[in-house]
């Protein structure tokens, strides 16, 4: 089967061959994705941005990464994932910057758009639906892919998505109620 | 399908993630009801405000990400010597690489001045002014007498 020259996988061989374009076109396709899935876990924005550089030098970096078993959006949401919540524990132990994450991602005044709406109602999910959310819909996974990566059946994931979304509509609708 | 059957699947038609035979009912449904295919909408507009809230980073994180990746992947320099011989030469290069030698003549050409039959020195054609000596004073003289 033939192999897509400008698919994610195929432009990680390609740099892996030292061509450096193959980067800037994974990056332009991942930077928005991968960096408001990070900021939706962390608050601080200098440590998002460390986190980031961390996730994505990382990800490209590792050759135990194979281009032909497996998508390299999942790849790279798994390790994303995994840095976040570490960051997320890491976090909690200082008490003063949980606290301060707590005030930081609450729900803002009425007054604000549509952008800012959305990411108080995702801020304000319990943590499994915002993940399944964020995963989907900025990892662009599959049921699978998100199974996989969670550890539990695909029927299960299909659910608990459903869940989150009925959750999120709630929150938008209340939202819009309040505004 | 009826409209509860219908509402379990309106996240998977918007993720892609059915069958085609239930994505085909499903859509079916979607035309004859004005409430779900109202729920639909609604359920996309959601989802797609989830992805277009995500914010960007700073452009400056572009560069230290590249020269982190540069680090590792970057060719050595016999590499990319190699492969600069090899680019492909673009036809317009060809073409102003050959007349490069005629543009070098023609605008020397000019640079040196029009040929002459007889070389005259310059001087010769200004108006020359006689019984000047920048040296002698000069002297009063009373124009109107």
């Amino acid at each position: 089967m033939a192999v897509d020259p400008t698919s994610d996988e195929a432009l990680v061989v390609a740099l892996r061959g030292g061509d450096l374009e193959a980067f800037e076109r994974l990056y332009d396709r991942y930077e928005r994705r991968l960096y408001g899935y990070i900021r939706r876990f962390v608050a601080e924005p200098s440590v998002a941005d460390d986190l980031f550089q961390d996730v994505f030098v990382t990800v490209l970096r590792d050759r135990t990464y194979d281009p032909a078993r497996g998508r390299f959006a999942a790849w790279l949401f798994m390790v994303a994932r995994n840095r976040c919540l570490g960051e997320q524990r890491r976090q909690r132990t200082r008490d003063a910057l949980a606290e301060e994450l707590e005030v930081r991602l609450a729900p803002r005044p009425a007054s604000f758009d549509d952008a800012g709406r959305v990411h108080a109602a995702v801020a304000a999910l319990p943590e499994p639906q915002r993940q399944l959310i964020l995963l989907k819909q900025l990892g662009e996974l599959t049921y699978r892919e998100i199974a996989g990566l969670l550890g539990v059946a695909e029927g299960t994931i299909k659910s608990r998505l459903h869940a989150a979304t009925a959750a999120l509509r709630r929150l938008l609708t209340e939202g819009s109620a309040e505004g | 399908m009826t409209c509860p059957q219908s509402d379990a699947h309106l996240i998977d038609l918007i993720h892609d993630e059915l069958d085609a035979e239930t994505q085909a009912e499903l859509l079916r449904h979607l035309a004859g009801c004005s409430g779900c295919a109202l729920r639909f909408c609604q359920l996309r507009a959601d989802l797609e405000g989830v992805t277009m809230s995500a914010e960007a980073p700073p452009p400056a994180l572009r560069r230290r990400v590249r020269r982190e990746i540069e680090r590792t992947f970057r060719p050595p320099l016999w590499r990319r010597a190699l492969d600069l011989g090899r680019r492909p030469v673009p036809a317009y290069g060809v073409v102003v690489a050959s007349l490069a030698p005629v543009i070098a003549w023609v605008a020397l050409s000019f640079a040196a001045g029009p040929p002459s039959a007889s070389p005259t020195p310059a001087s010769n054609h200004l108006p020359r002014i006689i019984d000047y000596d920048s040296m002698v004073p000069l002297t009063p003289r009373d124009v109107l007498l």
